[in-house]
């Protein structure tokens, strides 16, 4: 018997192999130009980008996800672009003009336009894709929330009403990317996903879930042509496999490169670093203005007199002043981080240059903990609190939040420290958790793609109570429930400011106030590191989104 | 066998009832998915659009009656994340997985049987002594750093094999495979060594204790005595009676590493089940899970089913009642 399955075993080995030998034959034939074995490097015009992580899906509206966005941006257009700063720049519009009272938009639509199944682009493809922004599975709705209504002028012309004046609709029109009407009407949300069809610079070649997705460019893009013609997408999720790779040759390009890799890369001959800070801003949201912080959670704040010492300013300062954040960038971050004095990076719309870090200084920060009335108690401490922080969610969150409690810890006040994953640290920190009040002082990041600083400010400053919002949707990250009706006042006004000139003063002058009142204790900006073979250009953009079209050969 | 089959079933069903209640706990307390779908800036109406999309706002006995009666239907819910059913996102990366472990479990049975047999019938051989050293490293080094040892030897340093993912696809009876592509082997030898190597020394010591129990039994004296070649000894007389521990192992095997292969696919990224299952509990995609584990149990039985008819190949004394 034994013989038998001996014999068997061979015979089906011998199978295999022969499946094998035609297999391997048929795949030479097909797939000539694959350069995953980088034997066939001399093939022109062609990347392979390893990132770390998949597009979840190719129908841009279920998820909005950095590298869904970015690889679907490969595929379909918006009405608007953002430039490398974010700026909107004409794309499916070619022109708009906006109305006095800064409530009516006409967009003109670019003509000759054409999907990549060979439909024209016209008025009803928006109209369409508005509404689709709108559905229950939309993670879009957002973007039109401001809208009152929209209408189709002419096949090339779209009116827009907004309900309330907003100069910054094309901030959130950028989001929203087109689909063809006529592919995709009566069909499953289901089936748009896995037959995208779009009017963007690459073309759908193949989409292995989890291994690659490659483009193919679309040589009749009614834009500039982009250098590479054929891209290749790899999600390589494991940061140590991503830095291999691209030691080895196997891909071109790598986003999110881990801070000790850096060395490793930088001594091979053909890899170039490119770093730039991101628009990521690290920072602690303080609960300082209300009387009964966290009243939910486990751990609360506890003062000997049952006070919230968050609420008063010099408190805040002393807490700003204990933490070294040189420390921090130099130990924790390589240098790989620019340590922030304003939530808004420089160069943005909006940024005050005036802003200064509180300087490091532990004894003035006793001083004003000791001036405020909490001086150390017989166990040496003055009060107690929790700082609730992710741990992966942002780069090194967990060393951070353990660094800046040993500062506080320092100057006497006691930490406990409470670090969560990113599934249950959003629930649980989220003001308008169903659970309650959790957290008086957690470390959270924020990035606003929108390039807009007044967005920021409506997002992170803008007055928003314990009990929520005091106007729908505006402060829907102030996490500290910082209210100050001035800032509100200012900010509302440069919401309404058609002209970026005066909306910049405007809003400059909303983060010297929010810096002044200690809204909040900025610690740094985290930065985008990519590496990428010398044979090729990358141009970054601030908002970290990987681009085929920003990568270009030199040789 | 009719009845034991029967029984089999009934098993089946009750397995997947007590996975289904434990999975359908313990994912609903593993984070929530909510706060990770809608911006971080959302506003309230968003977060509640959001949760009644997803039915999470009704409590979770009901949300349990939903799950079952659609699983029923063979609907697992869809994946939050990827917009598309959980069962066939799960389906689709499963030959990744299977080839991987297929490769895996062929290197553990002609590797680890044969050295377990020598080692097994001559354990004072320095060879022996060797392999049993070297099998002690296999099961006690992680795998997660064999991986990379692996990476940084073969592929940086001598650059003859892929640092990484699945490579080319050929088809074989209509099932894409890197199986049947040059450069899908060569992509294929990494993880599935790594992947191996713990399975390969508990093969070994398994065979290796069977063996050295059964060569002192009287039958085997019985036929050396009767002048049986000492190969067809080992491995004809010996050898089979000490395959019965080690097909169960065998069976376990093969199951765990279906189902647990995570962390090597996530080092090679390859684009298995595994690596689907740890990117969803990354992103609390409960769907996922839940079919995930419930796929994972169904499989475990057909698994430890098939063993039990191995069985009575292996020694027909053993009957199926």
């Amino acid at each position: 018997m034994f013989k038998k399955t001996t014999v068997l075993f061979l015979i089906t080995v011998l199978i295999v192999s022969l499946f094998a030998g035609c297999g391997g034959n048929t795949d030479t034939v097909n797939n000539s130009d694959g350069t995953d074995e980088g034997d066939n490097t001399d093939v022109p015009k062609e990347v392979v980008i390893g990132l770390a992580g998949d597009a979840y899906s190719l129908d841009p509206y279920p998820l909005n996800e950095t590298i869904t966005n970015a690889i679907n941006n490969h595929l379909y257009d918006s009405l608007v672009a953002p430039d490398a700063n974010l700026q909107p720049e004409p794309s499916l519009a070619e022109t708009w003009e906006i109305s006095d009272d800064a409530k009516t938009w006409t967009f003109n639509l670019r003509k000759g336009v054409k999907f990549h199944n060979g439909n024209d682009f016209t008025a009803d493809d928006v109209i369409y894709s508005f509404d689709r922004s709108k559905e229950e599975m939309s993670a879009f709705k957002y973007c039109l929330s401001t809208v009152e209504s929209y209408e189709k002028i002419n096949d090339y012309t779209l009116k827009v009403v907004c309900k309330d004046s907003n100069a910054l609709l094309l901030a959130h029109l950028k989001d929203l990317m087109i689909l063809d009407k006529e592919t995709c009407e009566g069909q499953s949300d289901e089936w748009i996903a896995l037959n995208p069809n779009g009017t963007g610079r690459y073309e759908f070649v193949e989409h292995v879930r989890g291994d690659k997705i490659v483009f193919e460019r679309n040589d009749d893009f009614w834009g500039e042509l982009p250098d590479v013609e054929k891209v290749t997408f790899k999600p390589i999720t494991n940061e140590g496999t991503r830095t291999a790779n691209m030691v080895s040759g196997s891909v071109d390009f790598i986003a999110d490169v881990p801070v000790r890799d850096i060395e490793i890369l930088k001594s091979k001959d053909n890899i170039e670093i490119v770093s730039q800070p991101s628009l990521r801003v690290i920072y602690l949201n303080l609960a300082g203005w209300t009387d009964t912080p966290s009243k939910d959670a486990e751990m609360p704040l506890k003062s000997p007199d049952g006070s919230n010492p968050f609420k008063d300013i010099k408190v805040r300062e002393a807490m700003y002043r204990a933490i070294n954040e040189e420390e921090i960038v130099e130990k924790i971050m390589n240098n790989y981080a620019t340590p922030a004095a304003t939530y808004i990076p420089e160069g943005f719309n909006g940024y005050n240059p005036d802003i200064e870090r509180l300087s490091y200084d532990p004894e003035l920060a006793e001083k004003l903990l000791d001036e405020a009335g909490y001086s150390r108690q017989d166990d040496g401490y003055r009060f107690e609190v929790t700082l609730d922080a992710s741990n992966d969610r942002y780069i090194n969150d967990a060393e951070i939040a353990t660094a800046v409690a040993g500062y506080f810890e320092k100057v006497g006040i006691k930490v406990n420290l409470n670090l969560m994953s990113r599934t249950i640290f959003f629930t649980y920190i989220s003001g308008t958790n169903k659970e309650g009040d959790n957290t008086h002082l957690c470390m959270t990041g924020w990035a606003d793609s929108g390039g807009e600083s007044a967005l920021m400010g409506l997002d992170l400053v803008y007055s928003m109570a314990q009990n929520g919002y005091v106007k729908d949707g505006y402060g829907a990250v102030n996490r500290g429930y910082y209210q100050n009706p001035e800032v509100d006042k200012l900010v509302d006004q440069a919401i309404a400011t058609a002209d970026p000139a005066e909306r910049d003063k405007i809003m400059q002058e909303v983060w010297k106030v929010a810096a002044d009142d200690v809204s909040y204790i900025p610690l740094h900006f985290q930065q985008d590191i990519y590496a990428h073979s010398k044979d090729v250009k990358y141009h970054p953009r601030k908002d970290n989104y990987i681009h085929a079209w920003d990568i270009e050969f030199v040789k | 066998m009719l009845r034991y089959l029967l029984t089999r079933i009934s098993q089946l069903i009750l397995v997947l009832f007590v996975v289904s209640i434990l999975v359908f706990m313990f994912t609903s307390v593993m984070g929530n998915p909510v706060y990770l779908m809608v911006r971080e800036n959302a506003t309230e109406a968003e977060i509640q659009a959001a949760i009644e999309y997803l039915g999470l706002d009704k409590p979770l006995p009901v949300q349990y009656g939903v799950f079952v009666k659609n699983a029923l239907k063979g609907d697992f819910g869809k994946s939050y994340i990827y917009h598309q059913p959980a069962l066939g996102l799960i389906i689709e990366r499963f030959p990744a997985t299977l080839e991987l472990v297929i490769i895996a479990m062929l290197l553990s049975a002609l590797i680890g049987i044969p050295l377990g047999v020598i080692s097994g019938a001559y354990p004072e051989k320095i060879s022996s002594k060797t392999i049993m050293t070297l099998s002690i490293a296999g099961i006690s080094l992680p795998s997660f750093w064999v991986g990379m040892v692996m990476i940084f030897l073969f592929s940086l340093t001598l650059g003859i094999l892929p640092v990484s993912g699945r490579g080319d696809t050929g088809t074989i009876l209509g099932i894409k495979t890197s199986l049947a592509t040059v450069t899908g082997w060569k992509h294929l030898i990494l993880p599935s060594i790594t992947l191996a190597l713990a399975n390969i020394a508990t093969i070994i010591r398994l065979t290796r204790a069977g063996m050295q129990e059964n060569v002192r039994q009287d039958y085997v004296k019985f036929a050396r005595a009767k002048g049986v070649s000492q190969r067809k000894v080992l491995f004809g007389h010996a050898l089979k009676n000490t395959l019965i521990p080690v097909v169960t192992i065998f069976g376990l095997q093969l199951g765990s590493l279906i189902a647990f292969t995570t962390i090597t696919e996530t080092i090679f990224a390859w684009p298995g089940m595994g690596k689907l299952l740890i990117d969803a509990i990354n992103s609390a995609d409960r769907p996922i899970v839940a079919a995930y584990v419930l796929f994972v149990a169904v499989m475990f039985v057909f698994i430890n089913f098939i063993v039990d008819i191995l069985y009575t190949f292996i020694d027909p004394r053993i009957d199926l009642k």
